[in-house]
């Protein structure tokens, strides 16, 4: 019995669509019937085994906001396009993208039941973020390598079109999912780390069970010259919020930081400020903030003239289990949030 | 390569021929060289813009290769390029340079 | 490779060689120069 071609839906962002680069960023959902620029060269690799019947545009900063509209939208397209099985991206380095590809594809997968495939850098953002739920294809960093991602996209859609459950990641070449199962080994842990020792003696080649996480070198900024001009900012990851927590800021895992006022206040009043770490036990913190943020000191030495001032909001985030990529990436925000104000010392309590 | 600099591209191909045509980069680093000899030979690798599986085939070169340096007048070379030469990783992008037109033979 | 009497498409970019430099020097070698342009990278 001959199977009808798969439907399959592209989703993209508005430079691969041809619509614009940066400056069309905020562009809303939008559909094209068939393929669309790199959904062309796809088409032609599926080789009539499933058809891109239709391209769900959408610009990166929209879509990555992730607003329940924008999905609904998204997912709207989809259905009333019968999509079967969806493609997004590849986003390669492209963080913004990444994370659109990442929210795109699960919600797909939790509200439509269809199957997800998506393709970026190892060292993209998302990939922490969404890696344990999605089927992601590692490509190169840059968008030279696109030809080499749509074929492996291409590869998986085709043996997957027909309902076949995709095998390891280590076998199908995407990026692994992460997740344990429990398995009776053949031998115990001793002979078994005895073995891999002699192959690595031996210099035949091992594998280690339990691979260690690297972290990169961080290079300092070169230091400040002259106390007297430092502009101090104050930043936590102990999550330090007002009562409330009105930004909803997670005790673990944080997905989010924000920014408090903290104009004309000589330290934190007691009683407007509650913990939200997950990690510590934050009596004490909340009986008294400047434990945490030393808003007090700072206000004493910039008033004495020893620092130049103090600038007028904190910034705020909980660094109990969140990734070091979602971590950088606040970082990064922060830091610029605080240059755009001329702020040129940042304090950092972390917990 | 930008889209409206492919369109750009494509149409002064179209008015004065691709085998009258040399083009001269300025890209700072091997990565972007690629790219651009890429888009500017085999078509736009992205897929994204008007030089989308359109292959040029045109004669690219890096304003940093000896081969064009030296139909330069060194005054003038030494006046716009000279300083950004010694910056840039100026053996990288030239290795990459000749890697891509050694691909194209 | 021959400047002298080509037409060039001089593209530069921001954080490299920038166009109208490498313009000057293709013109400095006899070519005419027909396209110019200088990329910039957010």
């Amino acid at each position: 019995m001959k199977k009808e071609p798969a439907r399959v839906i592209h989703y993209m962002n508005q430079f691969f669509a041809g619509v614009g680069g940066e400056e069309m960023a905020d562009i809303g959902v939008s559909f094209r019937d068939g393929p669309v620029g790199p959904g062309r060269p796809l088409e032609t690799m599926l080789a009539g085994r499933a058809h891109v019947v239709g391209t769900v545009i959408c610009g990166d900063n929209t879509a990555s906001r992730g607003d329940p509209e924008t999905l609904q939208d998204i997912i709207t397209e989809i259905e009333s396009h019968q999509g079967e099985i969806l493609v997004a991206g590849p986003a390669f380095n492209a963080g913004r993208y990444g994370i659109a590809c990442g929210a795109v594809c699960e919600t797909v997968q939790q509200r439509l039941g269809l199957r997800t495939f998506t393709a970026m850098y190892p060292e993209n953002p998302a990939v922490e973020q969404y890696r344990r739920s999605l089927v992601i294809v590692p490509t190169t960093s840059s968008a030279v390598g696109m030809r080499d991602a749509l074929a492996r996209l291409a590869v998986l859609i085709s043996k997957t079109f027909d309902g076949t459950p995709l095998g390891p990641a280590r076998e199908e070449g995407y990026i692994p999912h992460g997740i344990r199962r429990i398995e009776l080994a053949q031998r115990t842990a001793a002979e078994r780390a005895l073995a891999l020792l002699l192959r690595k003696i031996a210099g035949s080649g091992y594998e280690t069970e339990v691979p260690l996480a690297t972290y990169e070198q961080i290079v300092p900024a070169p230091p400040l010259t002259k106390l007297s001009e430092a502009i101090v900012g104050l930043v936590t990851e102990g999550g330090l919020v007002p009562i409330g927590n009105p930004d909803g800021i997670r005790h673990v895992w944080a997905k989010n930081w924000a920014a408090y006022d903290i104009t004309g206040c000589s330290e934190f009043a007691e009683g407007q400020f509650e913990g939200v770490h997950g990690g510590f036990d934050r009596t004490w913190v909340e009986a008294d903030p400047d434990r945490l943020l030393p808003l007090d000191i700072i206000r004493e030495l910039a008033a004495a003239g020893i620092v130049s001032g103090v600038h007028d909001e904190f910034f705020s985030t909980v660094g109990n289990g969140t990734p070091v990529s979602t971590c950088s990436q606040f970082g990064r925000e922060i830091a610029q949030r605080l240059l755009k104000d001329k702020v040129n010392v940042a304090i950092l309590s972390a917990t | 390569m930008d889209l409206g600099t492919q369109q750009h591209v494509l149409d002064t191909v179209q008015r004065h021929g691709a085998e009258n045509i040399i083009v001269l980069l300025g890209a700072p680093d091997p990565a972007g060289a690629e790219m651009f000899a890429l888009t500017l030979t085999e078509g736009d690798p992205t897929y994204a813009g008007p030089l989308a599986g359109v292959s040029l085939g045109l004669r690219v070169y890096h304003i940093l290769e000896s081969e064009v340096r030296q139909l330069v007048d060194p005054a003038v070379y030494a006046d716009q390029v000279g300083i950004m030469a010694l910056a840039l990783d100026s053996d990288a992008i030239i290795a990459m340079m000749q890697h891509m037109r050694d691909g194209q033979a | 490779m021959e400047l002298d009497g080509s037409k060039v498409i001089a593209i530069g970019e921001r954080d490299g060689i920038q166009g109208p430099a490498i313009a000057e020097c293709a013109e400095s070698a006899g070519a005419d120069v027909v396209l110019l342009v200088t990329q910039c990278f957010v």
